[in-house]
């Protein structure tokens, strides 16, 4: 469970592209809530789906998700110059949560008494205690070109992820610059 | 009116010999509308010439010069030497009224400069342009002794028709027009001379008066045949007006206090048979103390400077309706069954708006309402031209001396009985305006374009708003709690504060992708903006600060089409340039570092629509409600209002340093040199998964409605149902490339590349996502 949080972890710091930024989980108790002063924010509730039906191209690689062609996203990238790609390939499935949360927190105090040492504004991003996950999955391959039409095309299918049923994810994630910008 | 001085200076007036007034003898026909006594017909030929006619106010003036009334052309173009033909028969009725009835041929009264100047008769220097105007009028006018407030005023019961109008800008031999225009009118004024506790006054007062207009089209003279649209409303208004002497500066001018009410106004743009409305409009619009002075602005140049205290609109808009046919909407309006199509307007919903112009400090610095109309637009594009030397002031909150009023402007939008109020809105801004009507041409090095230019110069302003506030439509919605939820909209633009200094243009111009439409182009620069990603009451957020934007977009048509409004761009491209991604306060928050996003694209596209999710299954894959149930969903009735605007954006490979889709990130932090080190996806760009086409792109639609949904507290675990503002979103594109990633860093001598290509192919991407308080 916990390489799936670090996996939704490492997907909001990537969004957020913001590398040198700090982030980790903690649990608010309601002494720390107490403490939190100013605050809206957004609680989100919803689902994020992905080729549920397929995607945009139908090709010969490609298909709707009725067929036996593959019907999901497909990432390649390639790390050497004229070398092969490697691909995230045939990537479907969805989540639904209940309870993300956003805002802008001060804090100042807490944390053992790390907070009043800290005293600086975070990115909390509160978990939802419950990811429900819909048959997600991804396979792992290497290719000779970066896409499935190219000429040459040659692909080898490593592994396949899947993913399906409830991930429980508790507490926040504090998301802050640590440097002197 | 013992401060006020009038002086109208009408150095050089000129009736030409063909100009002439008889007496005729009254045939049987028109005898027979006449009552009482025996009246006066007069036939007139006219042809009317003024060098200047100036108003001067304290010893500044401004003037019209070149004031010319003759027969109007007949294609509404260059003026004739003909005559008007006008025909008035003026008769006393058996109650003791003045009748007029007027019968005016085609007309044009036209000037062609408008001039600031201390000198009556010899103003010189830059001009404001020219205008004419152009009609052919039916109407009748009845003058009675007694007004409204006492037996010593005048009562104005007057009714006319208008037929084959135009109205027209022009600055530099170039003219923008609105062509074709027909209109009828119906007003009861009167006019009375009181007394109150601030000093005497003219009183006007026009109950209930009534009109129909009609535009056939919008027009520029770079090539009449291109039309921008056709116009439309019908109005039922009433309005009070104090007029005094003594204006604002020095001991002459005018003021006014002026209360507007709309009973009931449509208003709607046609495009070649596909209408955007506004219907069953209401609400008012109040100015305190509104005053008119020539008078000079911070820098010394003349103007005419019009300022007020305090403007107060409160506006409904019952529907915005987008792609109807006026034959449906006229069916609408009048009650009757709607025919060829659904059986309600496709409606985005209604609007309401509360905005309150008065005084206020924002940062440290004053802000008033005061707008200086002066000669001169754009100083490349010739000596003609309109300048505003504007200053702008929108309060969320006010004291009227005694109570300090809060939420006093705010928009809200509802569709299908629920809403959102952008809360706490506060606007600011100060600096010139400039209008031209240009055409495409190179001038002293500046790009000019068909149409009318609107352009911004050192224009520093901003906003922001408290937060949303979403429920019910009623007046519960203003008590509810404000919370977060602009960030689902991010993808279209809207921030929650934004501060910005501006300069560039847009400039308007005629015809869309095909037939009738408007076609854009522009080049704004922002510079010192700031603009919040998310925000929050206390002003905490993430702040996108030392933003320079500069921005361009080339043949930018807009058209009403079946589907809605469609924005198509023939290519744009932008440069935003974040100094620092700070989170937190918005001057003194760490940054995140600098981040640079330029984009260049060819044939992107927006289209708005009305109709939002409308029926969705959430949390399943399922197209009615016992499929969702049975897919472990929730179905979800959205209702039939709401807007879904749909994105396409296609990423063009590059051709410049600025023409290229690019991100770049960069941070001091983690250098022992605190050089900058950069992580740069270059080289972006769309294709239809060949590598060869780019018709695709990014597409996302963007459904948004006001819905209901479930929220826990984490804390207590209480579960309530609230409204919340839902965004339902599908990203969609066959292939987006990234040509590199690399690693710059100033102290090595090439960059590292990370990654030599990255495709991300076949996306179909949907989220539903609902934003609530948190509880």
């Amino acid at each position: 469970m916990l390489n799936h949080v670090n996996l939704i972890k490492n997907t909001l710091l990537l969004s957020l592209l913001s590398f040198s930024v700090a982030a980790e989980l903690s649990s608010i108790n309601d002494e720390e809530m107490s403490v939190i002063s100013g605050q809206a924010g957004v609680y989100l509730s919803g689902e994020i789906t992905l080729n549920e039906n397929g995607g945009p191209i139908q090709n010969a690689y490609f298909g709707d998700c009725t067929d036996s062609k593959r019907c999901g996203a497909r990432l390649a990238f390639q790390t050497k110059q004229d070398g092969g790609w490697f691909v995230l390939d045939d990537m479907k499935g969805s989540f639904s949560f209940q309870g993300l949360t956003l805002r802008v927190r001060d804090i100042n105090s807490g944390f053992g008494g790390d907070g009043a040492n800290f005293n600086r504004q975070v990115l909390e991003i509160g978990l939802p205690d419950q990811i429900k996950v819909d048959k997600f999955q991804y396979t792992y391959a290497t290719s000779t070109t970066a896409r499935p039409s190219d000429a040459g095309f040659q692909q080898t299918d490593i592994y396949t992820v899947e993913i399906d049923g409830d991930i429980t994810m508790q507490g926040n994630l504090l998301v802050f610059p640590t440097g002197d910008n | 009116m013992k401060k006020q001085a009038l002086l109208l200076s009408i150095s050089s007036l000129l009736f030409v010999p063909s100009g002439f007034a008889e007496l005729t003898k009254l045939n049987d026909g028109v005898m027979s509308g006449i009552s009482g006594q025996s009246g006066i017909t007069l036939d007139l030929d006219l042809h009317l010439e003024a060098a200047e006619i100036a108003y001067f106010d304290d010893g500044a003036g401004i003037a019209i010069q070149g004031v010319k009334i003759s027969g109007a052309p007949v294609d509404h173009g260059v003026s004739t030497s003909n005559a008007a033909k006008m025909q008035y028969i003026v008769d006393i009725e058996s109650d003791g009224s003045l009748n007029i009835g007027y019968d005016i041929s085609p007309t044009r009264f036209e000037f062609s400069d408008i001039r600031l100047g201390t000198e009556a008769g010899n103003m010189t220097g830059p001009s404001g342009g020219g205008f004419f105007w152009d009609s052919q009028v039916v109407g009748n006018l009845k003058l009675k002794s007694g007004g409204a407030l006492s037996a010593d005023g005048y009562t104005f019961e007057s009714g006319y028709t208008m037929t084959d109008g135009a109205f027209g800008y022009v600055t530099q031999g170039n003219r923008f027009w609105l062509d074709d225009i027909d209109s009828i009118f119906q007003s009861i004024m009167t006019l009375d001379v009181a007394v109150d506790s601030v000093g005497t006054y003219l009183n006007i007062n026009l109950d209930h008066y009534t009109g129909e207009y009609s535009v056939g089209a919008i027009r520029h003279s770079s090539d009449p045949t291109k039309s921008g649209g056709a116009l439309w409303g019908q109005y039922d208004k009433s309005s009070n007006i104090k007029l005094r002497g003594g204006g604002r500066v020095g001991v002459e001018g005018i003021t006014l206090d002026i209360q507007n009410t709309i009973h009931d106004y449509d208003f709607a743009w046609g495009d070649d048979g596909k209408w955007l409305g506004f219907l069953d409009m209401s609400g008012h619009y109040n100015i305190d103390n509104l005053t008119l002075d020539v008078a000079p602005d911070d820098s010394g140049d003349l103007g005419l400077a019009i300022a007020f205290d305090k403007l107060d609109i409160a506006l409904h808009i019952d529907k915005v309706v987008l792609g109807e046919t006026k034959a449906r909407i006229s069916d609408y309006l009048d009650g009757n069954t709607l025919a060829n199509g659904p059986a309600y307007l496709k409606s985005v919903g209604s609007f309401d708006a509360n905005l309150l112009f008065s005084d206020q400090n924002v940062d440290g610095t004053d802000y008033t309402n005061v707008f200086y109309v002066q000669a001169g637009g754009h100083v490349d594009a010739g000596d003609q031209g309109l300048r505003i030397n504007a200053e702008f002031s929108l309060v969320d909150e006010y004291n009227d001396g005694s109570v300090l009023y809060e939420n006093v402007s705010n928009i809200t939008y509802a569709e299908d009985g629920n809403a959102v109020m952008l809360s706490g809105l506060q606007s600011w801004g100060k600096g010139d305006l400039t209008l031209n009507v240009t055409k495409a041409e190179t001038l002293n090095g500046t790009e000019f374009f068909d149409g009318l230019r609107i352009g911004f110069e050192n224009f520093s302003g901003g906003y922001k708003i408290d937060g949303l506030r979403v429920g019910a439509n009623d007046s519960s919605l203003k008590n509810q709690q404000v919370q977060g939820g602009s960030e689902l909209l991010l993808a279209l633009g809207v921030f929650p504060s934004y501060d910005f200094t501006v300069d560039g243009h847009m400039t308007i111009g005629t015809g869309g992708a095909s037939g009738s439409g408007l076609t854009i182009n522009s080049d704004i620069h922002i510079t010192n903006g700031r603009a919040a990603l998310m925000m929050d009451e206390g002003g905490q957020g993430i702040w996108a600060s030392g933003l320079d934007y500069d921005i361009h977009k080339r043949n930018m048509t807009i058209d009403v089409t079946d589907d809605g409004l469609a924005i198509v761009e023939a290519e744009s491209w932008s440069v935003m340039d974040i100094s620092d991604l700070r989170l937190g306060d918005k001057a003194s928050g760490k940054s995140f570092g600098r981040f640079i996003v330029k984009k260049y694209e060819t044939g992107s596209s927006m289209v708005i629509k009305a109709g939002g999710s409308g029926d969705i299954c959430v949390g399943g894959n399922a197209s009615d409600a016992s499929g969702c149930a049975s897919a472990g969903g929730i179905w979800e009735e959205r209702g039939q209002e709401g807007i879904t605007v749909s994105l396409k954006n296609i990423l063009a490979e590059a051709v410049s340093e600025t023409k290229r889709n690019s991100f770049t990130w960069e941070s001091k932090s983690g250098s022992l040199s605190s050089a900058p080190m950069q992580l740069v996806f270059d080289n972006i760009t769309t294709n239809d998964g060949d590598g060869i086409n780019n018709t695709y792109g990014i597409q996302n639609d963007i459904a948004i409605d006001i819905h209901q949904t479930k929220v826990v507290n984490k804390t207590t675990g209480a579960v309530s149902n609230p409204l919340g503002f839902a965004v339902n979103a599908r990203t969609s594109f066959k292939e987006l490339s990234v040509g590199s990633v690399q690693m710059n860093h100033a102290n090595a001598a090439q960059p590292s590349t990370l990654l030599y290509g990255m495709k991300f192919q076949n996306v179909d991407m949907r989220s539903n996502l609902t934003a609530t308080p948190i509880p």
